[in-house]
């Protein structure tokens, strides 16, 4: 992870209100360039509002969200030529074929030509999709629609990864697969990578730094030393997890 | 349960939505009713021969409704019966296959049919009033109805499933045949033109060759002559012969039950399980389809060279998703290729040679007018669910560089060029066989390419202010408020653009046109109606109407889309 002057995400006492309902509550944070930022918290503590506001499918409330110094409200086309995000379940186009999805979103970033076609060769090998890139995607299996969309997101070599809980539907392969893939572009090529998963070993394996957000607030934020020091725990990062979220559940009966 | 069903409607959907489908409905419905009225009594006031010519007609509509209802019983029963999820989980469980293929025949016939049978119900009510029906042989005549809706949806379910059994890759040889057919289409279409086939336009000769065209769907094999038997026993109060044909199809209707049932238990779930196998078997001629494929999408690339990207990248995809759905341009090659088969014929029926006055100029704005509905019908049922759909793609438009507003003004674009190709290859179709003079052609002309970008853009834009991301099925999509309102507007706005084809030309020239064939000239075009005003006006509110219906819901669907959050 390399420091650097200019945060490659910038999010400034940004808040995201729905009706009466405040999903998320001032939140700041500034991620370094090459950094892997790992997002936990419960079930509707804000993560996702807080993904879809970082890729611009959200308007925040109050607040300002920078990607790569551009400022996501008034540059947005700057800011997400930067970009590539991949939620949960990834919604496709069922009746084109892998490779024709990929060169639709090649062309969509302005990828075009030999680059296109070499960079979409390279990405279905390294995800183990060469032999089914000519089938329909309606065809695939949910892991295969998960390596797909990866492969969309890394052809147009972003700067900044978002991830919405990045191992769903990843066989125990894919998923190793996928973390090597995220440590060595963050290492290699200074991918900066946001994610937010439940899966609490990815954060541990992968993560530089965890910020933990419970009702829409950052609760914690560090590297797991950190956070273990201030949870007051030496254990695994799930006790560290529910001290700081407020325990674990009680079993009834 | 009605009453449950009415009030939970009442709550679950807002009575303003509630209010315009039910005007919607009921202007239709009194649309259809005074048209039918209309043309069944100019008809019937034929002399000697009107009540015979009712008579063929009444075969030919239950005929033709029979062969529509089928084909698209086989559409709605591959997706109830082979594509729903419902259908994947009803398979994995001990349910009797039969019962499942029944029960799911049974609902792709209740959405298939129920349109038929309400606008059945108005040109009916027409009929029965030019016949001098009682009420009580008015509600049997239009109870035979659910028989004979019956019969279709056995025929089009057992036809789909045997087809589907039979074809192993079943998308590539349907969409190759659909193609066959279209071009097959064409050369039919065509030929009366090529051939300068032409008719007398007396009244004998349209009789000629009208009444043994008609002979065929008397034949007592078809089911349509069974309910069109029914209705005219009525007519000539002849109940016996009434009841046996009703007997007829009640017996056939629980025939063709009993064949639902018999073939779901030997083929539905080896059908389904086939289905289900996307994939098929990799033989040489299904890899050589696969690279005739490639090679004719990068031709379609290489035409499309002069859009810049990534206009072209969206305009590329958006028709290989068309093209991999043969549900949505099957149909319109149905609709279409009717409407086409008819305008290439009307010479062949004399209509090019005027039996009255002003009856080439009605024509034509009955033409413009099923043109448009066609077309408006088509563009909402498939245009307008687009943009919820593409919005559930939000992942991927909302980190690309591409807006969705880029995305939106692109697909206007596509689906306006689409539908103005089509429609204004019908209508130039029609105005040949017709013989118009070129000033009406023109105006035509140019009123039905204002009309298809308009269609485009209310059902496109009405979407994109009205995005549904939760719903996936396009159906839904369809039956909603947006949706509903879009259907409306077409209707009202096919209505102006249809006044303004036929007012100027028709109601306005028609006193000039009866005097100029009276040999009374009074100069000057008879078509015209006080120099070019009446046209000029009828072209100016034509565009007025389209800009209006057209540019205002893209505007506000564009701004929508900036603006908003998708959630």
């Amino acid at each position: 992870m390399s420091s650097s002057t200019t945060p490659m995400i910038l999010l400034e006492h940004v808040s995201k209100r729905f009706g009466d309902a405040l999903a998320v509550a001032d939140l700041s944070l500034a991620i370094q360039p090459g950094e892997i930022f790992a997002c936990l918290g419960p079930n509707a503590a804000g993560k996702t509002t807080t993904i879809r506001m970082l890729v611009g499918l959200l308007r925040p409330t109050a607040g300002r969200i920078a990607i790569g110094g551009h400022d996501l409200a008034a540059q947005p086309q700057e800011a997400k030529r930067l970009l590539a995000y991949i939620p949960d379940q990834p919604f496709l186009y069922e009746q084109l074929t892998g490779r024709e999805f990929l060169e639709f979103v090649g062309q969509l970033y302005g990828i075009n030509g030999a680059d296109q076609g070499r960079r979409i060769e390279a990405w279905l090998a390294t995800f183990g999709l060469d032999s089914a890139q000519e089938m329909l995607i309606e065809s695939y299996s949910h892991g295969m629609r998960q390596r797909l969309s990866y492969c969309a997101a890394f052809l147009h070599e972003p700067r900044v990864l978002v991830l919405d809980e990045p191992m769903v539907g990843l066989d125990p392969k894919a998923a190793r697969l996928v973390k090597e893939a995220l440590r060595q572009q963050a290492t290699q090529d200074g991918l900066t990578v946001f994610l937010s998963t439940h899966v609490l070993s990815v954060a541990e394996e992968v993560a530089d730094r965890i910020g933990i957000i419970d009702h829409g607030h950052l609760v914690a934020l560090g590297t797991l030393p950190e956070l273990r020091s201030r949870a007051g725990s030496t254990g695994q990062l799930e006790e560290v997890f529910l001290r700081l979220t407020g325990g674990a559940p009680q079993v009834v009966g | 349960m009605a009453g449950h069903l009415w009030r939970t409607a009442w709550h679950r959907h807002s009575r303003f939505q509630m209010a315009v489908v039910g005007l919607g409905v009921g202007a239709m419905l009194g649309g259809v009713y005074w048209a039918s009225w209309e043309g069944l009594t100019l008809v019937h006031r034929v002399p000697f021969i009107g009540p015979l010519i009712i008579e063929r007609l009444v075969y030919l509509l239950t005929l033709v409704v029979f062969c529509l209802l089928v084909m698209s019983q086989a559409l709605v029963s591959l997706s109830a019966c082979l594509r729903s999820p419902e259908s994947g989980a009803l398979v994995a469980t001990p349910s009797p296959p039969a019962s499942v293929f029944l029960c799911k025949t049974s609902e792709a016939t209740v959405v298939a049919g129920w349109a038929t049978a309400v606008l059945l119900v108005p040109v009916l009510c027409a009929y029965a009033r030019v016949a001098g029906w009682s009420l009580s042989s008015l509600v049997t005549a239009t109870a035979l109805v659910l028989p004979y809706l019956a019969i279709a949806g056995a025929v089009g379910a057992v036809g789909m499933l045997s087809v589907v059994r039979a074809v192993p890759r079943q998308r590539t040889l349907v969409m190759w045949g659909l193609a066959a057919a279209a071009l097959r289409g064409v050369y039919l279409l065509g030929r009366p033109l090529w051939e300068g086939r032409t008719s007398t336009g007396t009244l004998t000769q349209f009789l000629h060759e009208l009444l043994p065209s008609a002979g065929w769907a008397m034949s007592p094999w078809w089911p349509s002559q069974w309910l069109a038997q029914a209705w005219l026993s009525l007519t000539h109060h002849r109940p016996g012969e009434a009841l046996f044909h009703a007997g007829l199809l009640v017996a056939n209707a629980l025939f063709a039950g009993w064949l639902v049932w018999v073939v779901g238990h030997y083929l539905f779930r080896g059908t389904y399980l086939v289905f289900q196998d996307h994939a098929g078997p990799v033989t040489w001629w299904s890899r050589r389809l696969a690279r005739v494929a490639r090679g004719c999408w990068r031709v379609v690339d290489g035409l499309l060279a002069w859009v810049p990207q990534p206009a072209r990248a969206l305009v590329l995809k958006d028709l290989r998703l068309f093209w991999r759905e043969p549900l949505q341009w099957g149909q319109g090659l149905i609709f279409f290729g009717i409407l086409g088969l008819y305008f290439a014929n009307m010479q062949r029926m004399g209509y090019d040679l005027a039996f009255a006055p002003g009856w080439k100029q009605l024509v034509t704005g009955l033409n413009v007018m099923a043109t448009l509905l066609t077309l408006g019908s088509l563009v909402v049922r498939f245009a307008y669910p687009q943009m919820s759909l593409e919005l559930r793609c939000a992942w991927l438009w909302g980190a690309t560089p591409v807006s969705t507003r880029r995305m939106l003004l692109t697909k206007f674009w596509v689906h306006g060029s689409l539908a103005c190709a089509v429609t204004e290859g019908l209508v130039v179709l029609s105005n040949q066989a017709l013989g118009l003079p070129a000033a009406m052609q023109a105006c035509a002309v140019v009123m039905v390419g204002w009309a298809s970008f308009a269609l485009a853009a209310l059902a496109l834009g009405l979407g994109a202010c009205f995005p549904d991301v939760r719903e996936s099925d396009p159906a839904k999509l369809v039956s909603s408020f947006g949706g509903t309102l879009a259907l409306v507007v077409t209707l009202a706005y096919v209505g102006v653009m249809t006044a303004c084809v036929v007012v100027p030309w028709y109601g306005l020239a028609a006193p000039r046109l009866l005097t100029a064939q009276a040999g009374l000239s009074m100069g000057g075009e008879p078509w015209l109606v006080a120099g070019w005003a009446a046209p000029a006006a009828a072209v100016g509110v034509a565009g007025v109407a389209s800009l209006a219906v057209g540019g205002v819901p893209l505007w506000v669907g564009a701004r929508r889309l900036t603006q908003g959050d998708v959630r």
